[in-house]
């Protein structure tokens, strides 16, 4: 869930990149670090297999500047993809505010892919999170290999609720922002709904004083 | 991120961290929900350590309480790693405000024993802490959502010109 500080003027959002193993989940973080400057992202943290095969997560830390005098952050993560790890899989889908669904566009990948969205729906429903409540965008990657879907027919596959898709090739950058803008506006129109009316909890200490 | 950053992140948790640090002499602490969001630290000079550190230790700690409720096991109150040099500790606590957990690193200034004790202290300090039911700053959402498309467009079109 998002933290938001009124003391400090800070809102810090989690967004998971989820999807089938070797889809290119990594591989959008990895090209989203090497575009944004030095002043707007932390280090990224990799913990994979020596395969390069994502283990628990990664993470990296982007810093969106100020909206309405709020200080955003969004901390990224990616799940590993591979069917094997469900379990660390759930712990960091624990608390995401939205979901970037990396689907892999090769004809060969389909079964994969449902199977990997269904999973996504599982986990999120143990945490008391129907698909429908949170914020999620699907992105078909790999479009520039030769033997990928047609985009409606992934859509008729995977995008039955219609949320915001997007083609792209995360090796070459294509499509890497389109999707994160896109996941972005739409874990902040949220909140921003829940900013003024619901009763925020947030803690004071002692001595502090009044700020 | 900027330095100025590391400043403004510690507010209501900052009290209690900075007695825990002075107190049990550890080097490095930093107090984190479990989403690994930062609530206060001590002693990290780089924002980007800071955040590496949290995002990890909440990774142990997710870990661990899996692994622990798998097994059928009790869940645990504190995990210890003691290198060479120095060591880990990291403490978790619940709160009217959720799970939290405190990572700290210490070496022979301090010990394990030290580290346990004011732990407890602090954990007391922190669930005394006054929960508030409204925010103090009343946040428009309308203007909120006025601003949020040309902060975003700023902030992508930097990144895709530069
Ligand atoms: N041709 C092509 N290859 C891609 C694209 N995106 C990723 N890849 C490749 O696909 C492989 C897997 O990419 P990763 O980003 O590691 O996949 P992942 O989703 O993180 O996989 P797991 O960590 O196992 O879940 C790598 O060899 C990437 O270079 C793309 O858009 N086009
Ligand atoms: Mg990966």
């Amino acid at each position: 869930m998002s933290l938001v500080n009124y003391a400090t003027k800070e809102i810090t959002c989690k967004i998971v990149y989820y999807g089938p193993g070797r889809s290119g989940k990594t591989t959008n973080l990895q090209y989203i670090y090497s575009r944004v400057p030095w002043d707007r992202k932390g280090e990224m943290v990799s913990l994979a297999t020596e395969a390069d095969r994502t283990l628990f997560f990664d993470f990296l830390p982007l810093d969106l500047g100020r909206i309405s005098g709020f200080t955003t952050r969004f901390q990224l993560y990616t799940v590993p993809g591979q069917v094997y790890y469900n379990a660390t899989r759930k712990l960091v889908l624990q608390g995401a505010d939205g979901v970037v669904f990396v689907a892999d566009s090769q004809r060969s990948q389909i079964e994969e892919d449902i199977e990997s969205f269904r999973n996504l729906q599982v986990n999120l429903l143990e945490q008391g999170i129907d698909i429908r409540e949170i914020p999620v965008v699907i992105q078909y990657n790999k479009r520039d290999l030769p033997n990928v879907l047609a985009i409606d027919l992934l859509d008729d596959e995977l995008n039955f609720r219609e949320v915001p898709s997007f083609a792209a090739s995360a090796l070459l950058g294509e499509g890497v922002f389109d999707t994160l803008r896109s996941i972005s506006e739409g874990v902040l129109r949220k909140l921003a709904g829940k900013l003024d009316n619901t009763r925020s909890r947030s803690w004071r200490a002692k001595g502090v004083g009044n700020r | 991120m900027r330095q100025a950053d590391l400043r403004q992140i510690q507010d209501a948790f900052a009290g209690p961290l900075a007695s825990f640090v002075d107190e049990s002499a550890v080097r490095l602490a930093v107090l984190i929900n479990r989403s690994g969001q930062v609530l206060a630290q001590e002693g990290f000079d780089r924002i980007d350590d800071l955040v590496g550190v949290a995002s990890l230790a909440a990774g142990i700690n997710a870990s661990s309480r899996a692994l622990a409720s798998q097994l059928g096991q009790e869940d645990f109150e504190h995990l210890h790693h003691a290198g060479r040099l120095r060591q880990l500790f990291l403490g978790q606590f619940d709160t009217g405000g959720g799970l939290l957990i405190l990572v700290t690193v210490f070496d022979e200034a301090s010990s394990i024993g030290l580290v346990r004790l004011f732990f407890e202290q602090m954990v007391d300090e922190v669930r005394q802490l006054p929960v508030m039911d409204a925010p103090p700053v009343s946040v428009s959402a309308d203007n909120f959502e006025a601003e949020l498309e040309s902060s975003l467009d700023r902030f992508f079109r930097d990144l895709m010109g530069g």
